[in-house]
């Protein structure tokens, strides 16, 4: 092998890109030619230089933070793009549900509902006296509160997303 | 042989962290890119020779980690598939650029003019700014990334040989180039 095939090849036996032939063919001439044998070993050394030089590039000051902004932007702005786009699905479907008849039991449950609660308040400003009227509604407020804290302290820590997700 | 750049960046990694990400976790999209972004930054400065430009590439590169996070179905194969984010995202980036030579920006150049006691480290990454775009990029595809002629080639949308290629002559024009630094 000559020098100019040698030098040609010296890159890619570096990079293990020779097949076995190749490889052994520079090898030897490697070994009997001093100059070709000096410009491998000052590519083996250019290597070590680049990635030490590049590992010694240095990170601007702050870099971690403005990444940290950008994705925060663009977790709101996908939260919108969410919100917008459901308000109008909503919009979209609403007419529709005009012709669902579960919509309109619904609709009638709670009329149902309100009718009767009417009847038992006529029912309990006649009999029942007005202080324990209000004290009954008092303690349904409190019960109420209480069972709303109660639930959030049991749930305190769970983690949703992992659950759902 | 040494252990090349991306190999020293993912030494150590906890792919428990992986998982979070995919669950939603703040915390751990935090801690990624407090361990990422320095080697993330680096790589893409290599390859773009541009402080903004650098900066700009690495917030593309966690925004597209972001995005697509929830796609990754093997936590083991997040280091490659970082790299090669990273890579496209550079190689992007150099596509839209003019394609002459770098010009020497302000960065580093200076530092590395006004410094009375100059750095082998400082040289080299002079050195590699001279470089033209192609044989500087193919150069840091294979010394930083580790990645095969092969790769490189169908990365790079050329011939094989064109990558043996630049690969020498980038090698040869940067021992040039620190042989005339020496006085």
């Amino acid at each position: 092998m000559e020098c100019g095939e040698c030098l040609e090849n010296i890159s890619a036996l570096i990079d293990g890109e020779l097949n076995g032939f190749e490889q052994k063919q520079v090898e030897n001439h490697l070994l009997a030619c001093g100059r070709c044998k000096a410009v491998a070993n000052q590519f083996r050394l250019l290597n070590f230089g680049i990635v030490h030089a590049v590992e010694n590039i240095p990170a601007p000051s702050g870099l971690e933070e403005r990444i940290l902004l950008s994705i925060g932007l663009e977790r709101q702005k996908a939260k919108k793009q969410f919100s917008l786009t459901s308000l109008f699905l909503i919009l979209l479907v609403s007419p529709l549900l005009i012709f669902s008849s579960l919509i309109w039991r619904f609709v009638y449950l709670v009329y149902s509902t309100g009718t009767i609660l009417g009847r038992a308040e006529s029912v309990l400003l006649r009999f029942v006296p007005p202080a324990t009227s209000w004290a009954i509604g008092i303690m349904a407020f409190f019960l109420i509160v209480g069972g709303v804290l109660l639930v959030r302290r049991l749930l305190k820590g769970f983690q949703f997303n992992e659950v759902f997700s | 042989m040494w252990a090349r750049g991306w190999e020293n960046a993912v030494t150590g990694f906890d792919f428990g962290l992986i998982k979070k990400l995919q669950a939603g976790n703040e915390q751990a999209f935090t801690v990624l890119v407090q361990s990422y972004a320095p080697y993330v930054y680096r790589t893409a400065f290599a390859l773009l020779q541009d402080k903004n430009e650098a900066e700009d590439a690495s917030q593309e590169v966690f925004l597209k980690i972001y995005r697509s996070i929830g796609q990754l179905s093997n936590p083991y194969a997040f280091q490659s598939w970082l790299k090669q984010i990273i890579t496209h995202t550079c190689l992007d980036r150099l596509k839209k650029q003019h394609p002459t030579p770098t010009a020497d920006s302000e960065l580093d150049r200076a530092a590395v003019e006004t410094s009375q006691n100059l750095d082998q480290h400082l040289i080299i990454q002079d050195a590699l700014q001279r470089l033209s775009t192609e044989y500087r990029e193919t150069l840091i595809l294979r010394e930083w990334q580790g990645y095969s002629y092969q790769e490189i080639a169908e990365m790079s949308g050329v011939p094989v040989g064109t990558v043996k290629s630049r690969i020498h002559t980038a090698r040869m024009q940067l021992a040039k180039m620190l042989s005339d630094e020496r006085p």
